[in-house]
This record gives structure tokens, C-alpha cells and sequence, in this order.
């Protein structure tokens, strides 16, 4: 088992798209963090003239659900922007899981496409150990994807705004391992629709739609037929692993980690469980 | 225990209602270099990958090092195969290639991937990456995954598949080189029976996924070679006749016939002898039948290939 992780950490970083999803995942949050200084500008303009408009916005409790994808920081107007509102926008709205996904369907598909997986696959006791160590490494790239974003964004944040104000380092903390395990679930997720179809494409897709809240069509289609069942104000988005990572509050209650990190726990294993137990009986 | 290095019993694989490989059962000996002849589609593929693990059998048991079963699945790292065409990552090179396997087979010895490299002739390749190799160097980097670990079974599917004869005569030559230096038992799959025919001692001859023949490289041989054939009655009465010519070299292969490998010009002398003995000849030829033709006739003819 620890060869298998071995092996597969060691053509992880042999991977080109991992180093090429790093620098795109660089150069758009350097972008994105840019355009953000043009919407806080515009912002703050926009309040002076007419400050209603804003407070019409704020007044509203219930999170939008929008088709495509939507980054926007928290910050009220007059207030700084912070790494944290930064952070907060990107990973609430699937911007950085976008590019995690992508790399997920390629890591875990590439040894089956190349057919790699025939020089090890008869050799082993259990098949459904490369399920595993797949899943152990993609918890390491989760990690170290998140670390290298923090350090990306804390950069361009410095660079974009001219000055630098990380916000509340705690809340930032478990706000980021939060979405952390959350984002590795997604990453599970993908992985184990790539090993079961078998197909690059429609895993792709699969992992595209879910960072784009398309698959929200979807869960509104089962809230429906549920609530035709009887039952009264059902939200699938809420047990979802893309709802949760939407609705995380930057300063979440301990019931909202606990519930964050339940559903991260729960669509993770089974996940794995399901795709490693489909993998060991299955004909390479 | 078997005395075979590896055997089957019923080994079967059921797609649907087609039987893809029906009830084969092989026997092939330690230090073998096994030939698996057998048409596209005959079911070599689907045979090989069931005895590298690769694919469960519907039906059937496969016994390995003496081992089958569950016990079979830990004796499973004494097996290299390559099936169909190598599996590569193509933005690697070979040495990060056999690193990976390597990683997987938990092995860090120091020279070790340098030696593989060595073995199948791929130790100047540097830092070219597997997208850039001919098909030769990527059967022969498919041969070196397979050798990680050095396994007792070597389990090749159409190595020499789409090679040039230079290719062939590389893959070929370290094929007997690691038979002959390691003892290692090879069993190797082709449709193409004179490639085969030169390195392999043992042969099996699948098609239409049933086994048709089990045979040695004596024996293909002695199929194959230029004989008299003679046609008779009593087979037995002729033998006496033949010993007290000297003949050695033959074989009573049915009720009518006999055949004699050697002294081929003088099967008219031998006509005189056996006429003079009583004994009424029908019919006496000389014939051969080339190695493609015995495998062709055998598997149904040139309208089925």
C-alpha cells in the first residue's frame, strides 16, 4: 500500500498538468484579484452616489443559486479587503476547486488511458489499494494546492491593492481547512466518476458542471419531486459537497464545520469505498 | 503439487454468449518458452490476461507456482506481463517509467533500472521521453516493465506485433537471452508462427477460443519436416523391414501411415524392399508441409484466416 502511494505521489509531480494548472491557477488569481480592485472601486463610487442600492442587496438572506460561476468578495464598502475576503470569494464560488477538479480527472484517469495500469494491476493482492493511494495522493495535491493559492493570493493581494491586510487570521484558518476537506471530497468525487465511467470526457464535464452550479438544475428537480412526496422545505444543495462549499459562512457557527465537515467525511468514503470495491472486481 | 510452472483447468471467459476463451487447459514447464499461436481474435489476449490477473474467468482455475486460488493472489508480484500494445506514460522517460514500477514493486536498489535498461538495449535513450520512441523501443521498454521485480513468468502478449525484422530480431534475441540466463519461464503469444518458431520450445495452438494442440518444438518439427510417407495397409509389418535397413528416424502415425525422417533419397530402394517382404505399398511420397501451412490447416484453412 505504501508502494502504491509512493508511486503515485512520484508521477503526480511528474505530471505536466500539474505544474501548468499551478501556473494557470497563479496567473487567474492574480486576474482575478485585479479585476477585484476594479469592482471594490466601483463599489465604493456607486455607494457614494446612491448608498440604498446597497443595503437592499445586503438585506436579502437567501444565497442566490446562480448558474455558472460567481466570485465576489464580501467586503462592505469602506471596509479593506482582506486575503480572507479574497480567499473567501474564491473558494465559496468553486473558482480555485475548478482548477483542482480538472487536474483530478487527468491524475486519476492517466494511468488507465495510458494503460500503465496493465504493468501493475495483476501484480496486486487488491486492486482497490490504487483507489486508495490515488485518493491519499489527491489529498496531498488538496493540501498543497491550498497552500500555494494562499501564498498566490496573499501575493497578488499585496501587488493589486498596494497594501496587504490578511483579516482574521483564526476565522481564516478553519474557514480554509473547511473548505480544504470539502474541496478534497469534490476531488474524491471526480475521481471516482473517472474510475467508474471510465471516460475522460464525461468525468471532465461532470467535474466542469459541478464547480459551474450546474448540477444545481438537477437538485432543484429532486427538491421538487421530494416535496411532491410530502416533505416541506427540502434543500438538497444543503447535502451537497459543492452546496456546502457555497453556503460556509466566513464566520460559520461550530455546527456549521461540524455539518461541512460531516458531508466532506461521508461523500469522501463512500465515494472511495464504492469506486475502490468497483475497481477490484472489474477487468482491466 | 503440478509439475507444471503453470497450468489451467476449464479456463473459460464469457462475454455475453460468446466464449471468448472456452474450457483451455495449458501445462507449461519451468524454463519453457511457451508459444501461444492463435488467429486475431482467437483469444490470446483474453487468455493471457486472465493468467497475469489482469481478468477474472468465468469459469475454470488457473494454477500458478503451485498456488491457485486466493493463495494465487500473493504469488501474483512473481508474474511481469506485457499485454497488447506497453503501457507507457508517454511524457516520461524510460527511466521514469521503470522508476514508477519500481516505486510500486518497492524496490530502491541502486543499478537496478540502469540494468533493465541494459537488458533491452535502451540504456542510451538519456532523457527522451516515450512519446518520442520508435514501437520497437516501446515493446522493448513494455518488456523491461515487465522484467521489474524479476518475475519467475513472463507473461508477453504480441511483442513483435507492428516491429521491423530488425525490432523482431531485438525483442527476439533478448527473450532467449533471459530464458537462457535467468531461466525464466516465457509464455508468449503470436499469430505469426515462424517468428515464434525460432525461440519458442513449447508450443499451444488456440482458435476460436478453444485450445486445438499442445506440442513440443520436437514435435512441430517433426510435423512440419520433409518425410516419406508411406501409405499401407499394416503399419507394423513394415517395421521390421525398416530396422533391417538401418532407418531410425521414423514414425508409425496412424493405421495406414508411416513416416521416415531421414535417407530421403532412397525411397524407392525402400519400395523394392518392402515389395520384396509381401508387404503391398499403396503409396509412397515424399512431403513436407511449411510451419504456416501445418498452423493454417490445422486452424481451418486460408478461407478462415
Amino acid at each position: 500500500m505504501l508502494n502504491c502511494i509512493k508511486m503515485d505521489l512520484y508521477r503526480m509531480f511528474r505530471m505536466k498538468s500539474f505544474y501548468v494548472i499551478g501556473i494557470i491557477l497563479a496567473a487567474a488569481t492574480f486576474f482575478t484579484t485585479s479585476m477585484s480592485v476594479l469592482d471594490y472601486d466601483m463599489m465604493n463610487e456607486q455607494i457614494k452616489e446612491n448608498p440604498q442600492i446597497y443595503e437592499q442587496e445586503i438585506s436579502s438572506d437567501e444565497e442566490p443559486v446562480i448558474l455558472g460561476m460567481n466570485v465576489t468578495i464580501p467586503t462592505r464598502p469602506g471596509e479593506m479587503v482582506t486575503v480572507y475576503d479574497q480567499v473567501y470569494g474564491n473558494l465559496h464560488g468553486k473558482f480555485i476547486a475548478l482548477f483542482m477538479v480538472i487536474f483530478a480527472v487527468l491524475f486519476s484517469t492517466s494511468d488507465l488511458s495510458s494503460g500503465y495500469i496493465k504493468n501493475i494491476g495483476g501484480q496486486m493482492k487488491n486492486r482497490g489499494n490504487l483507489v486508495v493511494s490515488k485518493a491519499v495522493a489527491l489529498f496531498l495535491y488538496t493540501a498543497l494546492t491550498m497552500l500555494f493559492y494562499l501564498v498566490v493570493q496573499t501575493a497578488a493581494q499585496a501587488v493589486c491593492f498596494g497594501e496587504l491586510h490578511m483579516g482574521p487570521l483564526k476565522d481564516m484558518a478553519a474557514y480554509l481547512a473547511t473548505q480544504t476537506m470539502l474541496h478534497y471530497a469534490l476531488l474524491l468525487i471526480c475521481m471516482a466518476v473517472a474510475l467508474i465511467t471510465r471516460s475522460k470526457l464525461f468525468s471532465m464535464i461532470f467535474a466542469v458542471f459541478c464547480c459551474m452550479n450546474i448540477m444545481s438544475i438537477l437538485y432543484s428537480a429532486v427538491d421538487r419531486v421530494i416535496e411532491k412526496l410530502g416533505i416541506e422545505g427540502f434543500n438538497m444543495i444543503r447535502y451537497t459537497v459543492t452546496g456546502r462549499m457555497a453556503l460556509l459562512e466566513m464566520t460559520p457557527t461550530v455546527e456549521g464545520y461540524v455539518r461541512a465537515l460531516v458531508i466532506a467525511v461521508v461523500f469522501g468514503l463512500a465515494v472511495t469505498v464504492l469506486s475502490g470495491q468497483i475497481f477490484r472486481k472489474r477487468d482491466i | 503439487m503440478s509439475e507444471y510452472l503453470l497450468c489451467t483447468r476449464g479456463l473459460t471467459k464469457r462475454f455475453g454468449h460468446h466464449n471468448a476463451v472456452d474450457h483451455v487447459d495449458l501445462h507449461i514447464s519451468k524454463g519453457a518458452i511457451y508459444g501461444f499461436i492463435g488467429r486475431n481474435g482467437a483469444g490470446k489476449t483474453t487468455c493471457l490476461k486472465m493468467i497475469s490477473g489482469l481478468s477474472s474467468p468465468t469459469e475454470g482455475e488457473i494454477e500458478i507456482f503451485g498456488y491457485k486460488g486466493r493463495k494465487l493472489e500473493q504469488m501474483r508480484s512473481r508474474i511481469g506481463c506485457l499485454i497488447e500494445a506497453p503501457g507507457l506514460y508517454e511524457n516520461m522517460t524510460a527511466y521514469e517509467n521503470l522508476k514508477t514500477k519500481c516505486l510500486f514493486c518497492g524496490i530502491h536498489k541502486k543499478g537496478y533500472i540502469e540494468d533493465i535498461l541494459d537488458t533491452v538495449g535502451l540504456a542510451d535513450t538519456r532523457k527522451k521521453k516515450t512519446k518520442h520512441f520508435s514501437l520497437g523501443m516501446k515493446q522493448r521498454l513494455g518488456v523491461g516493465l515487465a522484467l521489474v521485480g524479476e518475475p519467475d513468468l513472463l507473461v508477453l502478449d504480441e511483442p513483435i506485433n507492428g516491429l521491423d525484422p530488425q525490432g523482431i530480431a531485438e525483442v527476439r534475441d533478448t527473450l532467449q537471452r533471459l530464458q537462457q540466463e535467468r531461466n525464466m519461464t516465457i509464455l508468449i503469444s503470436s499469430h505469426i508462427l515462424e517468428e515464434l518458431s525460432k525461440i519458442a520450445t513449447h508450443y499451444g495452438i488456440i482458435h476460436n477460443g478453444a485450445l486445438l494442440e499442445e506440442l513440443t518444438r520436437e514435435e512441430l518439427m517433426r510435423r512440419c519436416s520433409e518425410r516419406i510417407e508411406i501409405t499401407l495397409d499394416e503399419p507394423e509389418n513394415a517395421i521390421p523391414v525398416l530396422d533391417r535397413q538401418g532407418f531410425t528416424r521414423y514414425q508409425v502415425t496412424d493405421k495406414t501411415h508411416i513416416q521416415i525422417y531421414e535417407r530421403l533419397g532412397e525411397s524407392a530402394m525402400l519400395n523394392m524392399e518392402l515389395s520384396k517382404a509381401g508387404i503391398p505399398v499403396r503409396g509412397i511420397t515424399i512431403t513436407s508441409e511449411e510451419l504456416e501451412s501445418y498452423f493454417l490447416n490445422l486452424t481451418g484453412g486460408v478461407a478462415n484466416a
